[in-house]
């Protein structure tokens, strides 16, 4: 479905001296029809950067995707106006999503006008059955954005996409703005819907929780670098990756259990640390850690991990 | 008893109808104690945060008591109030961006708090709040006092905030959020930091967040719509939650099979009749929908508003 | 909240004073009591016939004024209708590319932003035949600058909100997308804009004509002021009371009018002022 190769995205700036963040550097993976991909990090380490770049919202360095076996840095403007409504983003800020100017019902109208798939006459039908169908009352067509909750906005969010009937959903932090009780009304509703039709997501976030209830694979990213993906059960129960195992470990905090605090911050992505990026912070680092940059191996079935001593 | 509020009420007066923030509240802290005050965006939970440091505006209602010690802080003046505020009791804002001076070291920061509560000469205070980042963990301490704000991360920041406020001493700590925001790696050091330091210092902690609620608190208490509708011992909270939102709290995280509550949270303008749970609630009665229920004491030091508790 | 209410009055007011002003142009030929160019008898005191009296040739100054209105708005609302569309569209284009087309815009409205333009004005008006068209273009093309730069910077900050990147997402052209969720959202800016622009140009144009550079033939406010200016001993005798005051009365209560509606407008058209500051628990 789609076959992400050695994406990589370098950010430039300063005019007289330039330096290059390595915001993602070299990032392969693949994601299979109607399957969840969780991709995980910490603020900074590219994750948003991976969802953009597959979309073309930002320009790559390097790399190709393949969506369905199209190459989508090769198509020009209007190949890829006509292929984008296959591919939606939801993002993490649902008030900002909409035009604040645009009433609820003209915003999910909006990809309806703009392909013209249904006819005039049907739109508001279609409309309707959209906003019931994201659990919103026919009622909030008529309002704006800022008279909904940001939970109901991203349901608006949701029906909208739903009017293109995507193949692939790249979600971005869907719910990190939101109430937990919220988060969890959003979280069912996107299972629902990808159940129901057939979605296939990119889910990005920072929440371990949530990633794992999401996805049935999980990629986790460290300083532009991919440095363990495999199945959600492996990766929980048999992280191999040190900082897999802290991320982890940060989140289980429960009172009781000592938890194993990772010491240190993530390097900046303009300086990235020679060798393994993690290293100045791993625990159990060895020599060849700070001189040679680990690969990509795998250690179980599906399960691959760059680390030299995992 | 560190901290007494009793009957506390905070109201605003807004074009669209009057806001009832903080709606009749009891609520002690101990010595030593960290009590959580967990609630959802628009609980009022912030504002009852303000209200204890009488850093809201002075258009608000405030009624009630609030007993620090011996003194009612709502009854004293403003200069007492701002000597309590950076002796006695210290806020850990969320946002540590916009609570640091720019363009002042960060060192310089702190010395200043130092110096007009304690009154202590430049070169001391200086040496003092060297000594505080030192304590908060911040490595090479005398070097990163020289450096402003922007050169320091976001988690390195909240330790200078903490610092900060642990500067002059205090014996309570009123925390908002002091780990919003953060990575979860940086989240945990952070943790880890408060739970040092509430060792020696009472603190209640604002925050939507169960896991640091958890990690921190001795005690628990759950803000909905203006009021509180459980408190009790942290563990009884997580393992026998009495009260229908709570449960539909915890059952909303993902970890716990991500069951949410239906519906929102009411708007502290227009309140539900009856019990201000009631619209969302499964178990929702008669007698929910027509009286407004009382806090009661179901075990010793486990209270809940709830007929049905 | 009395703010709001204050600043209703005053938008009213200023409605008020525009419409009168704009229909007194409109309608000028019928409200003037005489053809402003027509020649009486000269320096006549204000009389059952001349209201405001007669000028140096005898022409009778309330038509004169009158008329000027017609000529001293006609000016102000074409400089800045021009220069608003002009800034605009340069604006929208700088922001939205943001390539090499935008980088040259930007440093074009940062050259013409260092001249220094109301001696240049003069300088141009000094020059060139003396008519209103020649000013109009002098002020469009030193007013659209400002409008371009704010232009700019505000489609800069809404090509970053997540909807415009949905509209992508959906299918929209750039075309779609400017029209459609970046130009109606610009609109409550470039209201405000012109309405500055306008009173700006009301004062410059007054200013150049009080110079003596204004068109002889139609004359707005400015250049009646300048003729009565330059009458010897105009301020000893009491003539100015009746010649100089009234075009200069008209021309304060004009930037009066657009600023109390611009004050208005800019609070009924940004959410952000009319939100009101409520408590974030």
């Amino acid at each position: 479905m789609l076959e992400v190769t050695e994406l990589t995205k370098y950010f430039s700036s300063g005019l007289i001296r330039k330096q290059y963040q390595r915001a993602v550097d070299g990032v392969s993976f693949t994601i299979k029809n109607g399957e969840t991909l969780g991709l995980v990090g910490e603020s900074g380490c590219g994750k948003t950067t991976v969802g953009r770049l597959i979309l073309r919202l930002t320009k790559p360095t390097d790399g190709t995707v393949l969506f369905d076996g199209i190459d989508l840095f090769a198509l020009n403007r209007r190949e890829l106006l006509a292929i984008r409504p296959r591919i939606q983003m939801i993002f993490q800020d649902p008030d900002s999503s909409l035009n604040p100017r645009m009433k609820i019902g003209t915003s999910i109208a909006e990809p309806l006008k703009l392909h013209g798939t249904i006819p005039e006459v049907k739109r508001k039908q279609r409309i309707k059955e959209l906003i019931e169908t994201v659990g919103l009352n026919p009622e909030h067509i008529n309002r704006y954005p800022y008279q909904l909750s940001g939970g109901q906005n991203q349901r608006v969010v949701l029906a909208r996409i739903l009017a293109l009937n995507p193949d692939l959903i790249i979600a971005d932090e869907p719910t990190s703005s939101l109430d937990v009780s919220v988060q969890a009304q959003i979280l069912n509703l996107m299972r629902d819907l990808q159940k129901e039709f057939n979605h296939t997501y990119l889910f990005i976030s920072h929440d371990l929780d949530v990633v794992r209830i999401m996805a049935d694979r999980i990629a986790v990213m460290y300083l532009g670098r991919l440095i363990e993906i495999g199945e959600t059960r492996d990766i929980y129960d048999h992280a191999k990756h040190p900082y897999t195992q802290a991320l982890l470990s940060a989140a289980a905090v429960d009172g009781k259990t000592e938890q194993n605090v990772l010491e240190g911050e993530t390097s900046s992505p303009l300086d990235t640390p020679t060798g393994c990026r993690f290293n100045t912070r791993c625990p159990y680092r060895e020599e060849i850690c700070a001189i040679k940059e680990p690969e990509l191996v795998e250690v179980g079935r599906d399960h691959y991990v760059a680390c030299h001593i995992a | 008893m560190i901290l007494k509020i009793s009957k506390l009420k905070t109201h605003f007066s807004t074009p669209d109808g009057l806001v009832r923030a903080v709606d009749t509240i009891d609520l002690s802290i101990r010595e030593r104690e960290t009590v959580g005050l967990i609630g959802e965006t628009g609980c009022g939970k912030t504002v009852l945060g303000l209200t204890i440091t009488r850093l809201l505006q002075s258009s608000t209602t405030v009624k009630g008591t609030i007993i620090y010690k011996e003194t009612n802080l709502l009854k004293i003046s403003e200069t007492e109030m701002r000597r309590i505020r950076g002796d006695e009791i210290a806020m850990i804002l969320q946002n540590p961006t916009t609570s640091l001076n720019p363009v002042m070291r960060v060192g310089e920061q702190i010395a200043e708090v130092i110096r007009l509560h304690q009154g202590l000469n430049k070169k001391d205070a200086a040496e003092k709040a060297i000594k505080m980042l030192g304590s908060v963990r911040i490595p090479s301490p005398s070097q990163r006092a020289n450096e402003y704000p922007h050169e320091f991360s976001g988690g390195m920041k909240q330790r200078v905030m903490i610092a900060m406020g642990l500067a002059c001493n205090p014996s309570l700590i009123i925390a908002d959020e002091p780990t919003k925001g953060l990575d979860v790696t940086i989240k945990s050091q952070i943790i880890k930091l408060l739970k040092e330091v509430t060792k020696e210092k009472a603190m209640l902690l604002i925050t939507h967040d169960l896991s640091v609620a958890r990690a921190l608190c001795d005690r628990i208490a759950l803000m909905y719509a203006g009021e509180l509708v459980e408190c009790a011992p942290a563990g009884e909270i997580f393992d026998a939650p009495r009260h229908p939102y709570t449960r539909g709290f915890l059952g909303s995280l993902p970890r716990n099979g991500l069951v949410p509550i239906p519906g929102m949270s009411p708007s502290l303008i227009n309140l539900p009749q009856g019990c201000r749970f009631h619209p969302r609630c499964a178990n929702a009665k008669a007698i929910c929908k027509r009286k407004h229920p009382g806090m009661t004491e179901i075990e010793d030091g486990h209270f809940v508003r709830c007929f049905d508790a | 909240m009395t703010g709001v209410k204050v600043n209703n009055v005053l938008g009213s007011l200023g409605l008020g004073i525009l419409a009168i002003l704009i229909t007194v142009a409109i309608f000028a030929p019928q409200i003037a009591p005489y053809d402003p160019h027509d020649t009486y008898k000269w320096m006549e005191r204000p009389s059952s016939e001349h209201l405001l009296g007669t000028n140096d040739v005898g022409n009778d100054i309330l038509s004169e004024v009158i008329y000027g209105t017609r000529v001293s708005l006609f000016i102000a609302f074409t400089v800045s209708i021009t220069a608003i569309i002009i800034g605009t569209a340069l604006g929208l284009i700088a922001g939205y590319s943001s390539g090499v087309l935008g980088f040259l815009i930007m440093r074009i409205v940062d050259i013409f932003l260092t001249i220094p333009r109301m001696v240049l004005i003069i300088v141009l008006a000094a020059f060139l035949t003396q008519s209103i068209w020649n000013l109009i273009v002098i002020f469009i093309i030193f007013g659209w600058m400002m409008t371009a730069r704010i232009v700019r910077s505000e489609v800069l900050t809404l090509r970053s909100q997540y909807y415009v990147d949905s509209a992508k997402m959906l299918g929209g052209s750039d075309r779609y997308i400017i029209w459609r969720h970046i130009l109606p959202n610009v609109v409550p800016l470039v209201v405000v804009q012109f309405i500055m622009e306008a009173s700006h140009v009301i004062i410059a144009e007054a200013g150049i004509s009080f110079l003596g550079l204004g068109d002889p033939v139609a004359r707005s406010w400015g250049t009646i002021f300048n003729y009565a200016f330059e009458y010897p001993n105009i301020i000893l005798s009491d003539a100015w009371m009746w010649w100089m005051l009234p075009p200069g009365l008209c021309i304060a209560a004009t930037v009066l009018g657009l600023t109390f509606v611009g004050y208005a407008l800019e609070e009924r058209l940004n959410p952000k002022l009319k939100t009101v500051v409520g408590m974030e628990a």
